[in-house]
This record gives structure tokens, C-alpha cells and sequence, in this order.
């Protein structure tokens, strides 16, 4: 379900061009910041802009990390955009938030060394590792909530 | 009885032999069995007219012969320049065969050796030189550019002259073609990418070719594809 609701394609790029989500997410620095932030999926995004819409802005995202990093290889336009097609197909379920913290992290060398390239293999590994430990994340957290309740029922 | 060799493909293989008029084809083959060992006839077109029973005309046979036979200075005997070479291989004055220490001697006596052997080499450079125009023909039709734009075309023509100028190199046709591969793969079939790496080994007097080094590339690698990504994205707003 989504949590915020956009009428038009400015409005979108309003709240989430690349530039406004480093001013609104620089200060998350854990994965509960992100995942409580209400927000808006990729999926989402497909539904109400269309699915060319959502590739640009992947591949906006894509390019920035490219101008980024210092490296030999960087990728190309096909190969960015093919990239953000297999985002979009597999993670659709991320929102935004989760899309500036991954390429946040990447860009740190959270998830390793470059060793001069960048491709689209690479950027897959790094959204199966961030899901993953979403995923881990989201899973402990249910737990804690669910002991919460646990403990506080009263016979 | 002496017996000879004959070119038994000469009637289907053989372009000149195939176009010469019947009476040509039949004055050929009296040539060839009416010759010495050597390949040397004494020009006697009267007996030839009996012999064969047609009369010949002496500028017509001269004609359709002019490049198998060698006329002597005096224009009494003609060689039939192949005739050693296919009934006996290429002769050799070292060899240790009588046989071939005959014609040698016989070719001498007509004071042909030294054209025989002249002849043999020119021939054979000759040969070698078609040969490799033929490879290189073919090899240079075989190239394949990554871009068949005008442009990257003549980018190309002034790399392969800097590398002459500079570095005295020429490119073989294969060497020429694994360039080509190289150049079309680190500019990731982007023409433009490709000529900025021509232009930029020419101006840092490099003997290779390499990627585009990353201060070169910012300057606008995304530029058109941002557009685009920003068009669409753009695309019904007001």
C-alpha cells in the first residue's frame, strides 16, 4: 500500500529527483531510518508514471554513481539501461529511500572495491545484498514487535 | 619414337588455348611435338603448312603466341619459354641428373640459359609479388571498421599516418583489423569515443591505443543520455 500518494509527474521529482533525496536522506546512516521513512515502491512509481518513467530515473541514479566513482571502465548507456530494466524487475518493492541508501552506500565502498569497473552484475550483487540484510532487518524487527505483544497479553 | 608430356587440361583450363582458332590450336600442338628437348623450333612455316596441310599466316601465329614463345634475334627459332619448366620442373644447374645436365647444356648451346634462368627468377618474383597483391587484396577487402562513417574513416587514415610518421610502422591487414577490434571495444561502439581516443594517443605521442583516461571522459559521456533519461521523464509536464 502506498503510504504517500502523487498526482503528478513534477510533484514526484519534486520529492524524490536525486538531488532532493540527498537533502532529505543525508543524515540516515542505518537501515531502520530508511525502512521506517514513509515513502513510495519502484512498482508504485511504474503504476502511476509508467514504466518508462521509472527506467529514467533508475538510470539517473546509475549515471550519478558512474560520474562518481574514479574508474577505467565505466558503464554504458545500454548497459544502464538494460541495468535499471533488471532493478526494476526484481526490486520492485523498494522504495526510494532504499534506492539512495544503497547507492549511498556503494559510493562509501560499503560493498567493496571497483578495481577500475563498473557494471551492471555488479550494482545486481550489491541490491541482493542490501535486500538481504533488509530483509534480515525487517525480520528481527517483526520478532521484537511480536514479543512486545507476546509479553504484554494479559489472561 | 620420343614421347613428351602433354597438358591434358589445356582444352577446358586454359584461357588462351581455349580462345586460340582451331588451326592456332593445331599449329600449338605441332609446335610443341615438332621442338627440340628444349623447347627450341626452327621457324619453318612451309613445312608446317605441308605437314599439317593448312597455310599459315606468320603474323597471325606470331600474334597468338606472342607471350608462350621467345623469338631469337634472328628470327629463325623460337623457344617456347614454358617447355622446360613443364616437361622437366624447374632446372637446376647443380643437379646431379644427366638428363638435366643435357638441356642445361642444350639450352646453353642456344645461348638460352642465361634468359631460362632470367626468366625463371623474374618469374618467380613475379609470381610472388601477385601473390601477395592477391593476399592483400583480399585480407584489405576482408576489414571490417567498427564505424563505416566518413568521419571515423578518415580518423583512422590519419592514425595509421602518425604511426608511419612517427614510429616508421605499417599495419599489416590483420594487425590493422585487431586495432580496429581494440578501438571499437574501449569506445564501446561510440564513434565519437573512438576518434577522442585516436585524438588523444596523437597528442600524447602514444604508439597505442587506449581508453579514454577519466578526465577526458567527463567531459560529456552521459551528456545525450541524460537528456534523454530527462526528456522522458519530463514528458507531459506541464
Amino acid at each position: 500500500m502506498d503510504l504517500v500518494k502523487f498526482k503528478t509527474k513534477e510533484e514526484f521529482l519534486v520529492e524524490y529527483g536525486i538531488k532532493n533525496c540527498i537533502e532529505r536522506y543525508s543524515g540516515m546512516r542505518s537501515l531502520a531510518e530508511i525502512v521506517d521513512t514513509k515513502s513510495i515502491t519502484l512498482a508504485s512509481v511504474k503504476r502511476l508514471y509508467g514504466v518508462a518513467f521509472i527506467i529514467s530515473y533508475i538510470n539517473e541514479w546509475i549515471v550519478s554513481l558512474n560520474e562518481f566513482v574514479n574508474i577505467q571502465r565505466k558503464m554504458s548507456p545500454e548497459q544502464i539501461e538494460k541495468t535499471s530494466g533488471y532493478i526494476l524487475d526484481d526490486f520492485y518493492y523498494l522504495k526510494i529511500p532504499d534506492i539512495y541508501f544503497l547507492f549511498s552506500e556503494a559510493k562509501k565502498g560499503r560493498y567493496g572495491e571497483f578495481y577500475e569497473s563498473l557494471d551492471g552484475a555488479k550494482i545486481m550483487s550489491w541490491f541482493d545484498k542490501y535486500t538481504e540484510q533488509r530483509a534480515e532487518f525487517c525480520f528481527k524487527e517483526g520478532m521484537r514487535e511480536h514479543e512486545k505483544t507476546k509479553d504484554s497479553k494479559i489472561f | 619414337m620420343g614421347k613428351r608430356f602433354t597438358d591434358i587440361s589445356k582444352w577446358t583450363n586454359n584461357k588462351w588455348y581455349f580462345n586460340l582458332s582451331i588451326e592456332s590450336k593445331l599449329f600449338w600442338i605441332y609446335l610443341l611435338d615438332s621442338c627440340d628437348s628444349v623447347g627450341v623450333w626452327e621457324e619453318n612455316i612451309k613445312l608446317a603448312n605441308i605437314t599439317i596441310g593448312y597455310t599459315y599466316s606468320l603474323d597471325t601465329l606470331l600474334k597468338d603466341f606472342k607471350k608462350q614463345i621467345y623469338i631469337f634475334k634472328d628470327n629463325r627459332k623460337w623457344w617456347i619459354k614454358d617447355f622446360c619448366d613443364f616437361q622437366y620442373g624447374i632446372l637446376k644447374e647443380d643437379s646431379l641428373s644427366k638428363p638435366i645436365q643435357s638441356y642445361i647444356s642444350l639450352l646453353k648451346k642456344h645461348s638460352l640459359w642465361i634468359v631460362y634462368e632470367k626468366g625463371i627468377d623474374t618469374l618467380k618474383e613475379k609470381e610472388k609479388d601477385i601473390e601477395k597483391e592477391r593476399v592483400e587484396e583480399k585480407e584489405k577487402e576482408q576489414i571490417i571498421y567498427p564505424f563505416g562513417d566518413k568521419d571515423f574513416l578518415e580518423f583512422w587514415d590519419l592514425w595509421k599516418r602518425y604511426k608511419k610518421e612517427q614510429f616508421r610502422f605499417v599495419y599489416k591487414p590483420i594487425g590493422e583489423q585487431a586495432a580496429l577490434k581494440k578501438i571499437g571495444e574501449i569506445s564501446r561502439q561510440n564513434k565519437d569515443i573512438a576518434m577522442k581516443i585516436i585524438f588523444q594517443s596523437m597528442s600524447n605521442g602514444w604508439q597505442g591505443l587506449f581508453a579514454l583516461k577519466t578526465d577526458f571522459d567527463k567531459s560529456g559521456m552521459y551528456d545525450e543520455f541524460r537528456l534523454k533519461n530527462i526528456k522522458t521523464m519530463a514528458d507531459g509536464l506541464s
